[in-house]
């Protein structure tokens, strides 16, 4: 029977959050998280680190809140980050009075902004419609969200914190009014297990009341869908942003080399088995037309949905899912429902995730009689990298590889390095579009690495292998030889892997409309139908 | 640069282009054209620093466009990365004057004497090698006084063409020049030939786009008005042709108005050998050929610029046409010169590495003569495989004179019906 | 806009535009024949396998007509059509196919035989070991076992099947060393398996003379792209083509077809400069899967000579037809018999009608 101070249920950017904050305090924690890293609406986000200046005018509180975390998390997380910077556009579709009141909001708020002229607009991003009537600059960026949540995980691990991938919770336990432990079950072999401890806190963002539902409670959470498109490549350089009251498809975020459209607002049952619909797809190409008009004959790569999980506490449960504040709930399960050592945190943004698991960390601090204060806001999440590595891994590779690469590993490149000057080969690029080597597989795929992997998935998570055009068709079958090679796997298991990868990737490219990503799959299908008798879709 | 450009999303990562590349042959460090070009492209818009070093070494020859299947503009995604990049200063020097046919062309035939005399000397050459990294083992065309200019071939009732002379033709190939006049004298054609200077690809595929902008904008205003008019602008050089074709649109695209005079322009210009074919298409080609048996065998080399203009060989149909003419189509690939690729230094061994393919089907073919009709693919030739090339102009032209002789001169041009 | 004439213009050079021009060439004796593509289909990502044929007899003459093009090209099949055999993949699966080019056929399960799946050294995107393993357990009669030979780098860079490929069309010295450590290993085993790297442009008779100096059969296997196998069979099958006097015009898509009170009067091409018109008496549209935009009212069904159909029943052009994925988008499985089949039968099918005009 396996002992700790905390479980945490739920391995999003919260959960990931609060098992460093807790790690950093001194304090014992497992993570528990049902499939891998990000599995929910942080891997199913847009991405965006807000300044502030979408909320600006209808809450000025919320816009504070992720001015302040923007500022931070810049600070502690740089390498997670790419800080484009973002504009506020002006169409002339658009209501002039909501342009007014945005600039005095931002103003108010000591949101740092500049106008710009349309003729300026269009020199910093010729993509746009050249009706615009001018912009304004602001402080977004763009977050990697996988890359967030890992780093805060390899940090929290590194300082004793644990985290458990495929650890689906089925039950906690309690005595009495007291949380004593969790069981759980692998959910790739199937096994059961179970923890004890002092506390668990509910970071299930969507699954939040499901999770809660386990320890006999009501979490009252509304799931919000939204629906986003990821296109081949950047139509724009920083943050567009439709300068309007917040709806639809007004948000395009340059991803790395993709850049990705949303979202819709469209209320579902739960977090489980989301789809986008073809009229969403439609309508969401078609406003994202309006922002950017090349779209119309740009490449969509993949489109996905998540879930926003709204806390609606009793009697607040208004209209339409924007309505609902954008604010999180930590609820104390002890007060509220005389559960003592249950806590839940719902709702809020990805930008804001460090301050939700400061406030779960400060609550559950106290709960265990810790006097340590919270340290994330000033404490990087990974240590700067030695100039000398950096010059090392420059001259190992091709300059893009090894700038791409100085993001993802910092540090760690050392031992990248020690890899390739083993063996050369290892230098060879095995996923094209993301500039991922050999070398970065093996070290993904470590037996000893701080976040393990099991799947080819959970490697593109870790270093977004299969994230570009071929959805993992070539680069995926790589992975799996690695994985082959490093031991990883033996063959049977590396193929039944690589079928499951390629049906996940198979199902996200299937909703495109039309174009090439669809001739793309279709060669796909064709290359492990016919071609390989390897797998055809829907078999097994 | 075109912005709403988005043929990299065509790319299906299928590796055809990179089959179809001859650096690939040749060089196991270039890491290609998909890599170099719709893969980087991406990167390079995200603006990470990328590696330049290999842009210099593609080509230009678009094979990898023709295999394509998704019509990704490859070559024009590395063409204007390499436009963007910065050499170093040995290499820029040289590239600069590699960018300018026309003004060495310009210099040397104020005293071509002297100068083809010089640059014939070992000394110089290795001098050359040494300052400005030109490879010694090449020797430089002969460069002549004489210019070909004004009106050839009047006849009442004539239809005439703007015959593009192009720098080789203007500098070291006049004689080419007047058998292309006699060609198209002979077909009831007079020949104007342009003013209009240097078509610009040198200085694009040396990476120098601002001086390539200076050359198409003054070639644009030069043939402008013929275009405008319907008369035909008519090359016997396949790159120029090919630049002539697309570099109008490609330079000046951006600019709404000479956007449109460059579409004009385009779509006025043929190839000789199209321009030709397409006559006898018609049953409007003189077939007053006379046997030509004496010239023995030959072998014929498509340049890679033929292809790149959507044409299939139409010299070669029009060779054999001759009554007598032994000739094999070789289609064995690049030569490996890609215009002034092959006079640089560093990249002259790949050059020649790349024409093995070519020069090894010379040898099995075991003509008297190449034929081809681009000069600098002519170059190759000779130097790699040591056989005398020519340009299948005059072949066809020495063909009319055959006809001549026996008929015991006079008799003009007869259409065939 | 430039303009030429042919008799019969075939679009598309997969293996259906391919057999379509072959077998015109061949049973018009003399017709100008244009091909126009734009890519080179799906060579890329096979090897060229034919495993069905769309429910046509065994001995139809399209696979006779096929095997003499095959031959005449230099990349023969091997195979018979009554009997499906069944190829390993690097994949570790097997393949049923009844006809392949022969260097993949060489690898066909013999029951009782033992094969040598060979890796290379610095080689990643094959693993003879992953190879070996998942045939073992797919218990087919054969016994495989993965060993790994050494070939010299360039640069000391990691190896490419298409850098492979190129060395072994180009180097002699390099074909001598390949067969030399094929033949180290070749001793304990009767077929030796390799990933398919044997050139892009090699002939059966470079293939024998490695046999030969191997001692054994030497077996390919398609890799995933770029296939080396299938570039080497578009290589020459088009090289074999325009040596034929086909007139090919490559790189640029056909953008429309001029069809004219149920006539196609040829095709327009989007070619630099300006736009190129090549008139034919026939057409055969081979473009495969995407090009559908081609036939505005196309109902999708097509009559018994190939030819297109509206919504009503009535052919588009009467000497327009159709072969290959674009005139069967369903058929995924068996894409390669069919496109052999459809592109021999449209040929005939614009022969026919050319007689059929004579006549009249
Ligand atoms: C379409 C969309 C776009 C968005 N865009 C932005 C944006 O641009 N910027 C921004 O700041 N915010 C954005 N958000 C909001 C943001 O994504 C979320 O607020 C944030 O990611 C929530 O993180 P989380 O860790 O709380 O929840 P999640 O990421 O959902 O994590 C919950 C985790 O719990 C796990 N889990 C559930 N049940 C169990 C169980 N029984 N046992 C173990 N594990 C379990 C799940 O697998 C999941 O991984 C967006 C949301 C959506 C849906
Ligand atoms: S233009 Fe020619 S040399 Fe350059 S990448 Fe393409 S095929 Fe290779
Ligand atoms: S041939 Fe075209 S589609 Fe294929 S990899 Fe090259 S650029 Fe991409």
């Amino acid at each position: 029977m396996d002992r700790t101070q905390v479980v945490i249920i739920g391995g999003g950017a919260t959960g990931a959050g609060i098992l460093w904050d807790l790690s950093l305090r001194g304090i014992a924690a497992v993570l528990l998280e049902k499939r891998d890293l990000a599995n929910g609406a942080t891997g199913r986000c847009h991405g965006l680190l807000h300044s502030g200046a979408r909320y600006a005018v209808k809450d000025a509180e919320a816009a504070r809140e992720c001015l302040r975390e923007n500022r931070i998390l810049k600070t502690i997380a740089p390498h997670c980050i790419h800080d484009v910077g973002g504009l506020f556009v002006r169409y002339p579709q658009d209501d002039p009075a909501f342009f007014t009141a945005w600039d005095r909001a931002c103003a108010d708020i000591g949101l740092p902004t500049a106008p710009l002229s349309a003729a300026e607009a269009l020199d910093l991003e010729p993509n746009l419609p050249s009706g615009i009537l001018g912009a304004s600059t602001c402080p977004d960026a763009h977050v990697d969200v996988f890359q967030l949540t890992l780093s805060n995980l390899q940090a929290a691990v590194a300082r004793g914190g644990r985290f458990r991938a495929y650890a689906e919770v089925t039950a906690i336990e309690r005595r009495g009014g007291q949380v004593t432990g969790v069981r759980f079950r692998d959910t790739l072999s199937g096994d059961e297990d179970s923890i004890d401890c002092e506390m668990v806190v509910n970071a299930g963002g969507g699954w939040a009341q499901q999770v809660a539902a386990l320890a006999g409670l009501h979490v009252p959470v509304r799931c919000d869908k939204g629906s986003l498109l990821v296109l081949n490549h950047n139509l724009v350089t920083r943050v567009v942003n439709r300068c309007r009251k917040p709806g639809d498809a007004d948000i395009l975020v340059p991803a790395g080399p993709v850049c990705i459209l949303g979202t819709s607002s469209i209320t579902v049952s739960g977090p489980e088995g989301l789809r986008a619909e073809t009229d969403e797809i439609e309508a969401l190409l078609k406003l994202g037309t309006e922002l950017v008009p090349c779209m119309a004959e740009s490449r969509v790569l993949r489109i996905f949905s998540g879930v926003r999980p709204l806390y609606v506490p009793q009697g607040a449960d208004k209209a339409g899912g924007r309505e609902i504040s954008r604010g999180f709930a930590l609820l104390d399960h002890g007060v509220e429902d005389n559960l003592d050592g249950f806590v839940s945190i719902v709702g809020g943004k990805l930008t804001t995730y460090r301050l939700m698991a400061e406030k779960t960390c400060d609550l559950v601090a106290s709960r265990l009689g810790v006097d340590e204060p919270c340290r994330t806001a000033e404490t990087p999440l990974r240590p700067p990298t030695p100039e000398a590595v950096t010059r090392k891994i420059r001259h190992l590779l091709p300059a893009q590889a090894a700038s791409i690469v100085e993001r993802r590993l910092g540090p760690a490149m050392a031992q990248l390095a020690e890899r390739i000057e083993a063996d050369p080969d290892m230098a060879e690029i095995l996923c094209e579009c993301e500039q991922v080597t050999r070398a970065e597989v093996a070290m993904v795929m470590a037996v000893d690495a701080k976040v393990p992997v099991r799947t080819i998935n959970d490697v593109g998570r870790r270093c977004r292998l299969g994230f570009g055009s071929c959805q993992g068709t070539f680069c995926g079958y790589r992975a799996m030889l690695e994985g082959y090679r490093q031991g990883l796997w033996p063959a049977e298991a590396a193929a039944a892997d690589f079928k499951r990868y390629l049906d996940e990737r198979w199902k996200g490219q299937a909703q495109i409309p039309n174009g090439k990503q669809l001739e793309q799959l279709m060669l796909s299908h064709d290359l492990f139908g016919p071609s390989h008798h390897f797998h055809s879709d829907g078999e097994g | 640069m075109r912005h709403t450009d988005v043929t990299l999303d065509n790319c299906l990562k299928c590796s055809d282009c990179n089959a179809a590349c001859p650096v690939m042959t040749a060089h196991p460090r270039y890491p290609g054209p998909k890599h170099l070009g719709p893969e980087l492209e991406k990167l390079r818009r995200e603006g990470l620093p990328c590696d330049s070093e290999w842009l210099e070494y593609c080509l230009g020859c678009e094979r990898c466009d023709m295999a394509c299947p998704n019509q990704v503009n490859v070559a024009e995604l590395i063409a204007r990365a390499k436009a963007a990049h910065k050499k170093p200063l040995r290499r820029r020097l040289r590239d600069w004057l590699l960018a300018r046919p026309g003004l060495l062309g310009q210099v040397i035939s104020l005293a071509p004497a002297v100068a083809n005399r010089v640059l014939a000397l070992g000394v110089v050459r290795r001098l050359m090698s040494l300052t400005a990294g030109i490879a010694a083992e090449r020797s430089f065309p002969a460069y002549a006084r004489v210019k070909l200019a004004g009106v050839h071939g009047r006849s009442r009732g004539a239809e005439r063409v703007v015959f593009f002379q192009g720098c080789s033709m203007r500098y070291n190939e006049q004689a080419l020049g007047r058998d292309c006049i006699a060609l198209l004298a002979e077909n009831g054609i007079e020949t104007e030939m342009s003013e209009a200077g240097c078509c610009g690809y040198p200085a694009l595929a040396n990476g120098d786009p601002a001086e390539a902008r200076r050359r198409v904008r003054a070639n644009l205003e030069l043939l402008y008005q013929a275009a405008e008019n319907g008369t035909p602008i008519v090359t016997a050089c396949t790159s120029c042709g090919q630049m002539l074709k697309t570099g109008f649109t490609l330079l000046l695209g951006d600019d709404p108005e000479l956007a449109a005079k460059a579409r004009v322009v385009e779509s006025a210009v043929r190839d000789l050998g199209e321009f030709l074919i397409e006559r006898a298409d018609q049953g409007h080609l003189s077939l007053r050929f006379g046997d030509c048996g004496h010239l023995g065998r030959l072998a014929y080399h498509s340049p890679c610029h033929q292809a790149t203009q959507g044409l299939s060989r139409p010299w070669f149909h029009l060779l054999r046409m001759v009554p007598g003419i032994e000739i094999e189509d070789l289609n064995a690939g690049c030569c490996g010169m890609a215009g002034t690729f092959g006079f640089k230094q560093e990249k002259y061994p790949v050059s020649l590495s790349i024409g093995q393919r070519l020069f090894q089907a010379i040898a099995q073919a075991a003509p008297r003569q190449v034929v081809s009709e681009c000069p600098t693919c002519r170059m190759q030739i000779t130097h790699g495989s040591g056989v005398p090339s020519v340009h299948p102009a005059t072949l066809l032209v020495m063909a009319y004179e055959q006809r001549k002789v026996v008929d015991g001169g006079g008799g003009g041009a007869r259409l065939a019906s | 806009m430039g303009r030429q004439t042919f008799d019969l213009v075939v679009v598309g050079a997969g293996l259906a535009g391919l057999a379509a021009t072959a077998t015109a060439v061949a049973a018009s004796g003399g017709a100008r024949v244009a091909l126009v593509h734009a890519g080179l289909g799906t060579f890329v990502y096979g090897a060229g396998g034919v495993a069905d044929l769309g429910g046509v007899a065994a001995d139809h003459p399209a696979v006779r007509d096929f095997r003499a093009l095959v031959d005449a090209a230099g990349v023969p099949y091997d195979g018979d059509l009554g009997q499906s055999q069944l190829l390993p993949t690097i994949l570790g699966t097997l393949l049923p196919v009844n006809l392949a080019p022969r260097s993949l056929w060489n690898g066909r399960v013999r029951s009782g035989t033992r094969a040598a799946v060979v890796g290379i050294a610095g080689l990643s995107a094959f693993d003879a070991d992953f190879v070996a393993e998942r045939l073992n357990r797919l218990a087919c009669g054969c016994c495989y076992q993965a060993r790994r030979i050494e070939l010299p780098r360039q640069d000391g860079l990691p190896h490419s099947v298409l850098e492979l490929a190129n060395r072994f069309d180009r180097d002699p010295a390099f074909r001598q060393t390949l067969a030399e450590q094929l033949r180290r290993v070749a001793a304990d085993y009767d077929v030796v398996l390799i990933p398919a790297i044997l050139g892009q442009w090699s002939d059966a008779g470079q293939m024998a003379e490695l046999e030969t100096a191997v001692g054994c059969p030497v077996a390919e296997m398609a890799t995933l792209p770029p296939s080396v196998a299938g570039l080497r069979l578009s290589n020459r099958l088009l090289a074999h083509l325009r040596g034929q006097g086909v007139d090919i015009f490559g790189g640029y898509p056909v953008t429309a077809l001029e069809v004219e009170n149920a006539r196609c009067r040829g095709v327009h091409v989007a070619t630099p400069g300006h736009a190129r018109h090549f008139a034919a008496s026939a057409v055969i549209l081979a473009s495969g899967p995407h090009s559908a935009n081609l036939l505005p009212g196309w109902s999708g069904d097509q009559d018994s000579r190939r030819r297109p159909l509206d919504h009503q029943g009535r052919f588009l052009a009467d000497n327009l037809y159709l072969a290959g994925a674009l005139a069967d988008p369903e058929a995924r499985h068996g894409g390669n018999g069919r496109a052999i089949v459809g592109g021999h039968g449209a040929a005939l099918a614009a022969f026919e009608r050319e007689d059929d005009h004579a006549t009249h």
